[in-house]
């Protein structure tokens, strides 16, 4: 088990007479991608700025690399890079400038800078536009901009505030894979989106929460069992799907088979959690199935999303 | 007709709610509070104070409008613009006429109706004595002419322009030019005649036939030069107020007439993307990118508050250039060199002491933390593993740069009247170094109010945020003196240091104020932080 990164501890905190946060806690792991999800106005964007000391715990407590955000203000903000869910950005300046001017901010010499700004130029595929002003960048490639200068102080917490909001589909899925390498790098990310297919994809773990309460925090896979859910999967065949139909429901362990309307595909409800996506598809192989497409149903983290939190506008 | 009114109640809905508006009105009436307060205690002390609080609050009125022009008329359209709702104001089939009238009256009405609540006090300045009716009359014609040409300069800049910072610069060059641009034409015309382009002649009739008539029509002229004399007589109804009133439709007609083909291209790209000309020649896609220096807050603000090097360069131009006209206007009146130069060294220190330096330090105050905000950019700083000390000195460190073309020009302009300046001080060094103690101590304040009202104003622009910290530390010092005189009136003799002890007053209340928005400033840095 790999030690907490954030821990966040029955935390509340107030705008005058508008209660936030009421008592949130969760913790996220060293080396993982965290997902942070809620519906508007449930309190992310607060929680993301009191875990970058934007803002001050008024009740609780939040630690983060075991320091506490009240009184280790400066180490923590060494150690983080937050990236809000604006452009905040200085667009008469080329995104070598920018990058450059944050690098020194934090402090790195010259020399070291060049390389810095080199290294995440070269990460985020930006290296062939470096002289061009950022006024003039796509929102996509002002995003990647934004995200190279989270990284030139080579944090190793990321906190990442919708950062695929208003992107085009094409710029979603580069930053997503921009994500998945600076996992791999050993960076803990945690980030917050409305995007439940490609959090569901990307995170190994996740937090709901609704109206400043926590409804769950844990491992994303856990999730859907939590519910008293059994793992779906989807299933498409290349051909004959009434035949096949007929037969799915005699493979072992399948509870339920409900086909999809108007697609050759099934959904395949297991009846125990041990069996998983590698078994089934054993079984499918094993039956000929002539399989054009197999994975777990994702639909069941909009649904747990949709049980956890509840309808109808705040007041 | 049906659209026009839903537009007016959408306004004056939409106004009630804005803080701006309820500011203005505050600020209006703690003046008036104030002057009946200062009109009740002269009238202890003079004969018949009602002419000195008549102009006291004709003055606050005249002002009043003029800024209201500058900004809340000339925000009208431009604010629909930036909050892209003026493409689906059009779409609902409101017209052009309807959109203007429904966002210049609610303004007008606002403006008059605040003017108008003053009459009764107004007349009470008859009871105390010194005012005529003619004179009541005259003022408050004028001042609803005024409104009038104001209030539609405001309107056409709103329209011209598409971003509200635009447009209230607009309106303020054009009120500013309107007003310059006569005398102007007469100093060259005078100055040809010196030379000998021309005959005197033809710069006499200039100044009988075009600037003194224009300067009759304009509010400004007619109030400090006619109305407010105690002599006055006159008819209300007077060139200004047909040519003000006149003008004011005219720019009516011209903002309805240019409105599809100006807002439309604003409507076609995003308010912020419709930049100016000079923007637009200015703008490249890329550059070559510029080497950051270590300490790189200060580099950012240099560039970004300062305007970096070209502007300082620009300035030390800038200087020379004044400073050699003034030089030259010296030689051809008939000074010798080293006289013009000592003039143009005098005229140049008196500038940048008294207007040039206090505005500088109040723009940058104006903008230091004004574009952080406006580009939502502060909170990202705020996450930089700095104090917000630190962040601040650093950013200020930078920004200061900027000063260094005033400061060498005055420090230079200092060293050929150096004999002079000392001379003075030596006479009187205590009267004289508690003097400029006192005029910077001002100028302190009024850099951190401006600092403090580009942060709490999101609708403010350096130059207004600039102007009201300026106003502010003035209107506040001159409320203070005047309160300590009524405090003196009557008093017997004087100790020969009581000047002096009043001048530490003085300066104390300043740096204290100055201290407090010290604090104020750095809990809404951090306010502002967290709200991005």
């Amino acid at each position: 088990m790999s030690s907490p990164v954030i821990e966040v501890n029955q935390v509340t905190h107030l705008f005058k007479d508008h209660r936030a946060l009421n008592g949130i806690s969760f913790q996220v792991d060293a080396g993982t991608l965290h997902g942070f999800v809620g519906p508007n106005g449930a309190g992310k964007t607060t929680t993301l700025k009191l875990i970058c000391t934007l803002l001050r715990p008024q009740t609780g407590q939040i630690r983060v690399f075991g320091l506490d955000v009240r009184s280790d203000v400066k180490s923590i903000r060494q150690k983080l890079g937050y990236m809000p869910d604006h452009f905040s950005m200085y667009k008469q300046m080329t995104v070598y400038e920018y990058l450059d001017f944050f690098a020194a901010a934090y402090g790195h010499v010259a020399k070291r800078r060049d390389v810095i700004v080199g290294d995440v130029l070269a990460l985020t595929d930006m290296e062939g536009r470096k002289d061009d002003l950022i006024q003039g960048l796509s929102r996509g490639m002002q995003q990647r901009v934004s995200l190279a200068r989270v990284l030139v102080n080579d944090p190793d917490l990321l906190l990442l505030d919708e950062p695929a909001s208003g992107l085009d589909p094409r710029a979603r899925i580069e930053l997503m894979e921009i994500l998945r390498e600076l996992r791999r790098m050993g960076k803990t990310i945690f980030i917050s989106s409305h995007i439940l297919s490609e959090l569901a994809e990307l995170c190994d773990s996740v937090t709901i929460i609704d109206r400043g309460v926590t409804k769950y925090s844990g491992p994303m896979d856990d999730l859907l069992y939590a519910q008293g859910d059994r793992p779906v999967f989807r299933l498409r065949v290349e051909v004959d799907t009434e035949q096949w139909g007929a037969r799915l429901p005699s493979l072992q362990g399948v509870e339920a088979v409900e086909p999809v309307e108007g697609k050759p595909e099934f959904r395949l409800t297991v009846s125990s959690p041990d069996i998983d996506a590698n078994s089934m598809l054993t079984q499918l192989l094993a039956m000929g199935v002539p399989i054009a497409g197999f994975q777990r149903d994702q639909r069941k983290l909009n649904d747990a999303f949709m049980d956890l939190t509840e309808r109808g506008v705040r007041t | 007709m049906n659209k026009t009114f839903a537009l007016l109640i959408r306004s004056l809905r939409t106004e009630s709610r804005d803080i701006k508006i309820h500011l203005f009105r505050a600020g209006l009436a703690s003046l008036i509070v104030l002057i009946l307060y200062f009109g009740h205690e002269l009238q202890r002390q003079v004969t018949a104070p009602g002419m000195i609080l008549f102009k006291w609050m004709t003055v606050a009125n005249w002002i009043f409008i003029t800024v209201s022009g500058v900004t809340l008329f000339a925000v009208s359209i431009s604010e629909e613009t930036e909050h892209e709702t003026l493409g689906l104001l059009r779409m609902a089939n409101i017209g052009p006429l309807s959109l203007l009238l429904g966002k210049w009256l609610p303004r007008m009405l606002m403006a008059f109706v605040l003017v108008s609540v003053q009459f009764p006090f107004t007349l009470l300045t008859v009871t105390l004595g010194g005012v005529s009716w003619d004179q009541i009359w005259a003022t408050y014609l004028m001042l609803l002419a005024h409104l009038v040409l104001v209030g539609n300069v405001g309107l056409l800049a709103s329209v011209l322009k598409p971003t509200s910072v635009q447009a209230c610069t607009l309106a303020l060059a054009i009120l500013l030019i309107g007003r310059i641009l006569p005398f102007l034409v007469l100093a060259i015309l005078y100055l040809g005649a010196f030379k000998g382009m021309w005959g005197q002649s033809v710069a006499d009739w200039y100044y009988a036939n075009v600037a003194l008539p224009i300067n009759s029509c304009t509010s400004s002229g007619r109030l400090f030069g006619e109305i407010l004399s105690t002599s006055f007589r006159g008819s209300p109804w007077t060139n200004q107020v047909a040519s003000n009133l006149a003008l004011g439709a005219g720019l009516f007609c011209i903002s309805w007439l240019i409105f599809d083909r100006v807002t439309m291209r604003h409507i076609g790209g995003s308010a912020t993307a419709s930049r100016s000309l000079i923007s637009r020649i200015m703008t490249r896609k890329s550059r070559v990118s510029s080497t950051v220096w270590d300490w790189a807050l200060g580099w950012k603000d240099f560039r970004q508050v300062a305007r970096g090097l070209k502007f300082m360069y620009l300035k030390f131009g800038l200087y020379a250039l004044f400073f050699a006209v003034v030089v030259y206007i010296s030689r051809i009146s008939g000074e010798n060199f080293q006289d013009s130069v000592r003039n143009g060294a005098m005229t140049l220190m008196v500038v940048i002491w008294f207007f040039l330096l206090p505005l500088e330090m109040c723009l940058l105050g104006g903008r230091l933390f004004r574009l952080e905000i406006k580009d939502q950019t502060w909170s990202t700083l705020l996450t930089l593993p700095l104090s917000l000390r630190e962040l601040v000195q650093s950013k200020l460190g930078g920004a200061v740069l900027g000063l260094i073309p005033t400061i060498t020009v005055l420090g230079l302009s200092l060293l050929p009247n150096a004999s002079e300046i000392a001379r003075e001080l030596t006479r009187d060094s205590e009267g004289m170094l508690m003097g400029i103690a006192y005029f910077f101590s001002g100028v302190i304040l009024a850099a951190y109010l401006s600092t403090y009202f580009s942060i709490v104003w999101n609708w403010a622009v350096p130059m207004i945020s600039a102007a009201s910290g300026i106003a502010m530390a003035f209107f506040g010092n001159l409320v203070a003196w005047i309160v300590i005189m009524i405090m003196l009136m009557g008093a017997s003799g004087g100790d020969k240091y009581l000047g002096i002890m009043l001048l530490l007053m003085m300066i104390t209340g300043n740096l204290v104020v100055a201290f407090i928005t010290h604090f104020a400033i750095g809990q809404q840095l951090i306010a502002k932080g967290a709200e991005s």
